[in-house]
């Protein structure tokens, strides 16, 4: 203002009229005061403020102004207050002291300054608003409490102003609205509906000119307010909301991920977390297919997610993968989400690891098989009787369909007279403990089978009872399996007492039969005795018959083996055999050219020949047919099953057939035992078919009988196949004449009877005979005479025969040795000693067989 | 003599607070224990003011002794006031 005031020298300030220019013309209200406080002088602009308030300024007593600095007064009253800042100067005034005041409206200033600062915490209290949505810590409780704490002071009088909000049902308030004079209330709106209010009251009246208590401004802000507490509160409610999903998304177990439509992972939850092993933060904005797709898998995952974009929901079982590289199956299933334009703008996954539910359901799927195929019939019922399940082998016995029988009473089993089953199994199944036992089944034919069955009750983990189940074995074979050992063993210890008794017997016999012998040589055919004794004799022999065959089934009948030629054998006994059959039955021989050699003793194959048929004979009343023939069979293991006594390998087959009476099962299973004969009484000895059975044993084969009543029967003997280079033997003619000699024969033999009698056979066919009843004087004799053959006894009370003989040969190699025995040649094969170079002699013997085997050995020795 | 003022102001202003603060310091010391001392604020009781032809606020009103006197502001010219108010001893 002072650049334009003109030169102070210049003329222009010399007039008075400049001054007066100036002080009416001025903006600024300037008055003179007195001392006594009343106005002397006031400008146009004071008057002009103090329109309306004094009458007339001038001679007005406004009061003399105490200041001493620039003070901001108000002028009340008139249309509305008006701000005034004073500044006041002493001057003298006519000739005393007075006060110069000025005036400048500052109202406009205060104004703009107040609503400058009204906006400012306007401004604060929406900043605040803002802050409460951004704290996550805060509900919406919090907010709303802390809203009405803190509006007051963004009001325009802030000292006196009071807050209420209704949100919903509940009431916040800072100070009490009942107690304010006045009061506005905005609304509190969503989506156009009344949600609550804002009320906000002055407790003291601020009158202002001309829009009452509450200024347009303060509405507008309250306006704003609560649109923006709306807006908070909805967003808190929608956050909550999303945290409540999020948590309810984290606490299912399958795993969650949403994607963009390009694959990008915008949401892991805590499922994925687990089920993939990558952290929601490792994971969040790389691609689906990099981080859950094998790499061979991409192209198929490609096309789901563009069917999943293209079509809509996806789902099925896809290979995933884990963090750590491992593969997975999942169910998967992918729905896309779309915005209000119907555009997709995400895709939601779902997936479930189902390995674990594959494994099982695999694990589940084995033991039902194996259930299902275990060769046991199996029965499930829950507790109330019903049936759950049957297997196969169950369904089968029972001639039933798991349709029929499941969801049915275990009642249904009941057997009835038409229909295959078990007998008794319904008494047993609601038995409260675990029975073991016996059943018996009856198959379609009508058959009994012999089954063994466990039912158990089944009880769950609390110790229920929730049902039984029943294991029910066919062991109808192991019962067979079980006869036949049964049997087999039976054979075996009458075998053993009858061989014990046989060899005792045998001596007996032996004495008898060589002193009848001796005492026969020194009569005459005349003599009255003679005849006696001759029947003495050839009942001796018949006793000595009987216990061959004996000793033969015990397996102790002394064997010479050898390579046999079974066909030509049969051939070469065919003669005689058709001699001891008689003319109304005829002779059929069959022989296979390709049959296997064997080995044995010559002298059994007759005996089963001659016993097989005889047996054939007498089993055909009147006229029949007998076929004797031979063959080969390989035998397998699947035979061997049934049949414990046999082993696998290649037999020669020797067969019996005869079309006569047959026999009936209960009989077929006692044939082979001793003295067991169906034959009248004084036809047959009992003993045929036990030497058979001895013999075909002895020789490691087996028999196989098949007969039927009115059919007929064929005895099939089993003969080991013999491979062999040395040709096969068939039977020789036997030596009658009786051999003589003159070579020393030293006799050991421990009891005294068969000493003597040897030694009395020994000279008869014209020998130099030495005999000891003791080994040790053998030595003794032995070194003192030129001996050509020893004949010992098997079994010495202090050495054995044959260790004898191998001490004696150590002094002289050329000795001979013809063993005496009672038993087979099992007990010298114990010993080590070669069988085949050693010559038996079977207790008990006649001259003629003491005379042949001598004579054999000392020929052999040449 | 009790000397009666009345203090007009508006509000609870920060000059109205200093004039307060003035007038009591000014009267503790020049009429101690002999003055009475009203603050009219205007905003609670706006008819006074027409009464007592106010026109300015701050006004401090000597309603006693007679006759009336005003001094107007924030009193902190202690001068003017006592002059003003003639209570000088």
């Amino acid at each position: 203002m002072t650049e334009h005031l003109p030169d102070e020298s210049s003329h222009l300030v010399q007039e008075p009229q400049f001054y007066e220019t100036l002080v009416t013309q001025s903006q600024d209200g300037i008055i003179i005061i007195d001392d006594d406080g009343v106005v002397q002088f006031a400008n146009p602009a004071a008057r002009q403020m103090f329109a309306g308030r004094a009458h007339r300024l001038v001679g007005f007593h406004l009061g003399t102004p105490a200041i001493d600095e620039p003070v901001e007064m108000v002028l009340p009253g008139g249309t509305s207050a008006l701000e005034v800042e004073m500044r006041a100067t002493e001057i003298e005034w006519a000739g005393s002291k007075a006060t110069l005041a000025t005036l400048r409206d500052i109202s406009l200033l205060k104004q703009t300054v107040s609503n400058l600062h009204k906006r400012i915490m306007e401004l604060e209290c929406l900043m605040s608003l803002g802050e409460f949505a951004a704290d996550t810590s805060l509900d919406e409780r919090a907010i709303l409490t802390r809203t009405a704490e803190l509006l007051p002071s963004a009001m325009k009088h802030r000292q006196s102003a009071v807050v209420k909000i209704a949100w919903e049902d509940s009431l916040y308030q800072a100070g009490s609205t009942a107690q304010a004079r006045f009061t506005l209330r905005v609304p509190l709106e969503s989506a156009e509906k009344n949600r609550g209010f804002i009320e906000v009251g002055y407790t003291e009246m601020h009158p202002e000119t001309d829009e009452g208590p509450f200024q347009a401004e303060e509405h507008k802000f309250l306006l704003a307010v609560a649109a923006r507490l709306v807006s908070i509160l909805e967003h808190k409610s929608v956050m909550s909301e999303l945290e409540f999903h999020s948590r309810l998304i984290n606490a299912v177990g399958e795993s969650v991920i949403a994607t963009e439509p390009d694959g990008k992972i915008v949401f892991w939850n805590q499922g994925a977390v687990s089920t993939y092993g990558w952290r929601a933060n490792e994971v969040m904005g790389r691609n689906i297919m990099d981080v859950t797709v094998p790499e061979n898998a991409r192209s198929s995952a490609g096309k789901i997610m563009q069917s999943v974009n293209q079509w809509g929901r996806w789902s099925g079982e896809f290979t995933v993968k884990r963090k750590s590289g491992e593969r997975f199956p999942a169910i998967v299933s992918n729905e896309p989400i779309y915005s209000n334009e119907g555009k997709p703008i995400a895709v939601i996954g779902v997936s479930r690891d189902v390995s674990t539910r594959q494994q099982e359901a695999r694990e589940r799927e084995t033991l039902m098989l194996a259930i299902e195929q275990v060769p046991e019939a199996i029965l499930i019922t829950n507790h109330g009787g019903i049936i759950s399940f049957a297997n196969s082998a169950f369904l089968r016995l029972t001639d039933n369909t798991l349709e029929n029988l499941a969801g049915q009473h275990y009642k249904v089993l009941e057997l009835a007279a038409d229909k295959p089953g078990f007998v008794g199994l319904c008494d047993k199944l609601d038995q409260p403990a675990l029975w073991k036992g016996s059943i018996t089944s009856v198959n379609d034919r009508g058959t009994n089978h012999d089954n063994e069955a466990i039912i158990s009750p089944v009880h769950n983990s609390r110790g229920q009872l929730i049902g039984h189940v029943a294991a029910i074995r066919d062991v109808s074979v192991e019962a067979s399996l079980t006869r036949q050992l049964h049997h087999a063993q039976k054979l075996e210890a009458v075998g053993q007492l009858a061989g014990g008794v046989a060899h005792d017997f045998n001596n007996m016999l032996g004495l008898i039969l060589g002193n009848a012998e001796i005492a026969l040589d020194q009569l005459n055919q005349d003599d009255v005795i003679f005849q006696d004794i001759r029947q003495i004799i050839e009942a001796a022999d018949r006793a000595a018959n009987i216990t061959r065959q004996l000793l033969a089934f015990a397996r102790k009948q002394n064997i010479s083996p050898r390579t046999v030629d079974l066909k030509e054998s049969v051939v070469a006994i065919s003669n005689m055999l058709a001699r001891l059959i008689g003319e109304h039955i005829s002779l059929t021989m069959r022989t296979d050219s390709a049959t296997w050699p064997v080995y044995m003793d010559p002298v059994q194959l007759d005996q089963i020949l001659a016993n097989l048929v005889i047996n054939a004979r007498d089993a055909i009343e009147g006229e029949g047919r007998i076929e004797v023939s031979t063959g080969n069979a390989s035998i397998d293991e699947a035979y061997t099953l049934g049949r414990p006594d046999v082993e696998p390998g290649d037999y020669t087959v020797l067969s019996v057939t005869d079309n006569g009476v047959g026999m009936e099962k209960s009989i077929l299973s006692n044939i082979f035992e001793p003295f067991f004969t169906t034959k009248a009484t004084g036809k047959g000895s009992g003993l045929g078919l036990s030497t058979v059975y001895g013999i075909v044993k002895q020789n490691s084969g087996f028999i196989d009988v098949e007969s039927e009543p009115g059919r007929g029967t064929t005895f099939s003997i089993f003969l080991p196949r013999y491979e062999s280079h040395t040709p096969a033997a068939t039977i020789k003619p036997r030596e009658i004449a009786l051999p003589t000699g003159d070579e020393t024969i030293l006799v050991v033999e421990d009891l005294p009877d068969l000493l003597k009698l040897a030694r009395r056979y020994l000279i008869k066919l014209g020998y130099k005979v030495l005999a000891t009843t003791l080994p040790e004087e053998a030595f003794e004799i032995v070194a003192g005479h030129d001996v050509d053959l020893l004949l010992v006894d098997v079994l010495l009370p202090q050495m054995t025969g044959p260790v004898l003989y191998q001490k004696l040969q150590q002094r002289d190699p050329t000795l001979r040795c013809v063993y005496m025995s009672g038993y087979s040649a099992d007990a010298l094969a114990q010993d080590d000693v070669s069988i085949q170079d050693i010559h038996f002699l079977e207790k008990p013997f006649t001259l003629q067989r003491l005379a042949n085997k001598v004579r054999e050995a000392l020929e052999r020795g040449r | 003599m009790t000397w009666k003022f009345r203090l007009y102001i508006a509000g609870m202003t920060p000059i109205a607070n200093r004039a307060i603060t003035n007038i009591k310091r000014i009267c503790d010391q020049h009429l101690p224990d002999d003055y009475d001392l009203t603050v009219i604020d205007l905003n609670k009781q706006p008819s006074l003011a027409e009464t007592d032809q106010i026109v300015a606020i701050p006004t401090l009103l000597r309603m006693r002794p007679e006759p009336r006197r005003k001094v107007i502001g924030d009193l902190s010219d202690t001068q003017k006031v006592i002059t003003g108010l003639q209570i000088q001893s």
